[in-house]
């Protein structure tokens, strides 16, 4: 007796292996025209969102009730008694330098001690501001977090007679802000008033915040 | 709904020829402009002291992206999405490099590029765009550290740029989707039309095949218009749109032809009332053996003026022969009654002719039964007189009696 073999199953199992092959064929030719271009989007969306790190996110500074803080401007200002207006200020940051401009152009308040502790070496810049006289203190960026707890600038502080620290924040209420507000700070505040302290947008400083702020030291 | 909106928000999968080509040259358009951001970005790096040579570096790689997918993607609209994607990363560029005085102002590229993307239409690449600048404030927020970074500051100022984005990208997805629609995809509502109308024509000539009239329409000077049915041809012979329908018909029947010729200058000066002139056109035509009628029906245009005809022609030969026929059988019928003169006098004749017998009688009134008769139904196909007469009456009175 002889038995027929099942020739639908023996022919169809061939075109089922053969469909099978094209179309994983197809799908790893697709997958590999993609595969550069999920490499590249990745890449970019990584870059971007390291250059965007301070771009929208405010740096950490310290508050206006920190020891190390108080601790370190009451050194700084001890010599004389009154108010004072501290400016901490990093050469290489596009917002310091704005803020520098601002303090060299604009008329400031009377009876009024301003000091700025200014991170990396600019001769030129250092005399703008001695010119219109202030007195410039060169720290290093590891000094001027060990003394003052400060890693990044533009960082504004206001110390009242006593020397108690009454404000410690950013200048501008946004990224590059069309408004510099010490000078409407240092008003109200001595007109008795409480301000909020405004976020600090700029530059890291400490090499700790610039390994977070710039993970891919694409700014450094 | 659902399906409804979701056929509205992604375009339909096939690509037509002249979206293809559309796409295409649109992407190389895009490569050059996005090319020529390298040193306008370097410049405005430089202007604002933040670094030209990065500036050259970073722009470069984020245009190597779409020069893979020029080179490697088969499928213009993926091209395009990737587009999308450098649109945004350039965005990101430009807004670092112009930190200064106008970095703020930087951000109006976003709001542009979103609104530049919907020349594609394809509302994938606007939402490729959006989503691609979401993906990167998610990244940034999963990155960075929550003890370090103070998130509460500027997390508004996000939510403002995001609703601006996502309202731009729903009117851009919406311009995008009628570009596509109405300028695209014009090829596709075309073909889809042209097709639907030829379908149509397809059962209007099936129709006119096989009819058995002939059906043609002329303009108001009396030219002959493209459509017309078979029989026309198969009785006039080949058909030429333009010609004269009097020049047509008057191969065939030249008496016709001229009188058809004068008669429709009628028509054709509009002197006399439409319906006037259309009743005086020739309604019968001779062609070798058959006898044709033609019909002429004015068709108004829209603004109410008659500016064309149908004309039907129909093959009346079997009428006319009948009529003749029967105009034969009229013309006999008179002249047997003329013969045998009034029923009354005929029977006055049967009943008292004393030659007959009753056989003879019954035999000669069986005849007038049959060919003659007294009753309606039995009536002579020669007798036209009314078939209740008076001389009926009394016929049929007069055979009971027999």
């Amino acid at each position: 007796m002889t038995v027929s073999p099942n020739t639908e199953a023996a022919e169809g199992l061939p075109i089922a292996i053969a469909s099978t092959s094209a179309r994983e064929k197809r799908w790893l030719r697709s997958f590999l025209q993609w595969l550069p271009l999920i490499v590249w989007f990745i890449a970019i969306a990584g870059v971007m969102s390291a250059l965007a790190i301070t771009h929208w996110m405010a740096l950490p500074h310290p508050d206006k009730r920190d020891n190390q803080l108080a601790a370190g401007l009451g050194e700084l200002l001890a010599d004389r008694p009154g108010w004072a207006a501290v400016h901490a200020l990093y050469t290489d940051c596009q917002c310091s330098q704005r803020v520098v401009d601002h303090l060299v152009n604009s008329k400031r308040p009377d009876a009024l001690r301003e000091v700025v502790l200014l991170v990396g070496h600019d001769p030129d810049l250092q005399a703008r501001l001695q010119k219109k006289g202030m007195q410039v203190v060169s720290v290093d960026a590891e000094t001027l977090f060990q003394r003052f707890g400060i890693e990044g600038a533009p960082l504004f502080m206001f110390v009242d007679p006593k020397h108690a620290v009454r404000y410690v924040g950013g200048y501008t209420r946004r990224k590059q802000g069309p408004e510099i507000e010490d000078l409407a700070i240092m008003r109200e505040i001595r007109g008795g008033s409480e301000v909020a302290d405004l976020p600090l947008f700029g530059c890291a400083v400490s090499e700790r915040l610039k390994e977070l702020a710039d993970p891919m030291a694409l700014k450094r | 709904m659902t399906a409804s909106l979701l056929s509205k928000a992604f375009l339909p999968p096939k690509i037509t020829e002249f979206e293809r080509s559309y796409v295409q040259r649109i992407n190389r358009i895009a490569a050059w402009f996005f090319a020529a951001h390298i040193p306008v970005f370097a410049l405005i790096a430089f202007l604002n002291k933040t670094n030209p040579a990065l500036a050259v570096a970073l722009t470069t790689a984020v245009m190597v992206g779409p020069l893979i997918a020029l080179k490697t993607l088969d499928n213009p609209r993926h091209v395009a999405i990737i587009f999308g994607v450098t649109a945004m990363a350039m965005g990101g560029l430009l807004v670092h490099f112009g930190q200064g005085p106008v970095q703020i102002e930087m951000h109006f590229y976003f709001f542009a590029l979103i609104a530049f993307a919907a020349v594609y239409g394809n509302p994938a690449v606007i939402y490729v765009a959006a989503v691609t600048v979401a993906l990167h404030h998610l990244l940034l927020w999963i990155w960075l550290p929550r003890s370090v970074f103070n998130y509460d500051a500027s997390i508004w100022v996000v939510a403002v740029h995001a609703a601006f984005v996502v309202l731009e990208s729903i009117a851009s997805v919406f311009i995008a989707r009628s570009f596509f629609d109405n300028v695209i995809g014009l090829e596709q509502i075309i073909s889809e039309r042209t097709s639907e109308l030829h379908s149509r024509n397809r059962d209007i000539q099936l129709i006119l095949d096989n009819v058995g009239q002939g059906f043609l329409t002329v303009d108001r000077h009396g030219q002959m218009s493209r459509e017309h049915s078979r029989s026309v041809v198969e009785w006039f012979g080949p058909f030429a749109p333009g010609t004269a329908l009097a020049s047509y018909l008057g191969v065939h029947d030249g008496a016709l032809g001229n009188e058809l010729g004068a008669a429709w200058q009628r028509v054709e000066e509009g002197v006399m009332p439409v319906d006037v002139a259309v009743s005086r056109l020739p309604t019968r035509l001779r062609l070798g053996e058959r006898h044709m009628e033609i019909v002429y029906k004015p068709i108004a245009n829209q603004q109410s003026a008659v500016d064309r005809f149908v004309v039907m022609i129909s093959d009346i030969t079997q009428r006319v022969e009948r009529e003749r026929l029967e105009a034969e059988q009229k013309e006999t019928a008179m002249l047997v009654n003329h013969m045998i003169g009034t029923n009354s006098a005929f029977i006055d004749q049967i009943k008292n002719n004393p030659a007959l017998g009753r056989g003879q009688r019954e035999t000669l009134i069986m005849i007038y039964q049959r060919f003659i008769g007294n009753a309606p139904k039995k009536r002579s196909i020669f007798d036209t007189s009314p078939s209740t007469s008076d001389d009926d009456l009394r016929v049929a009175a007069t055979l009971n009696d027999v």
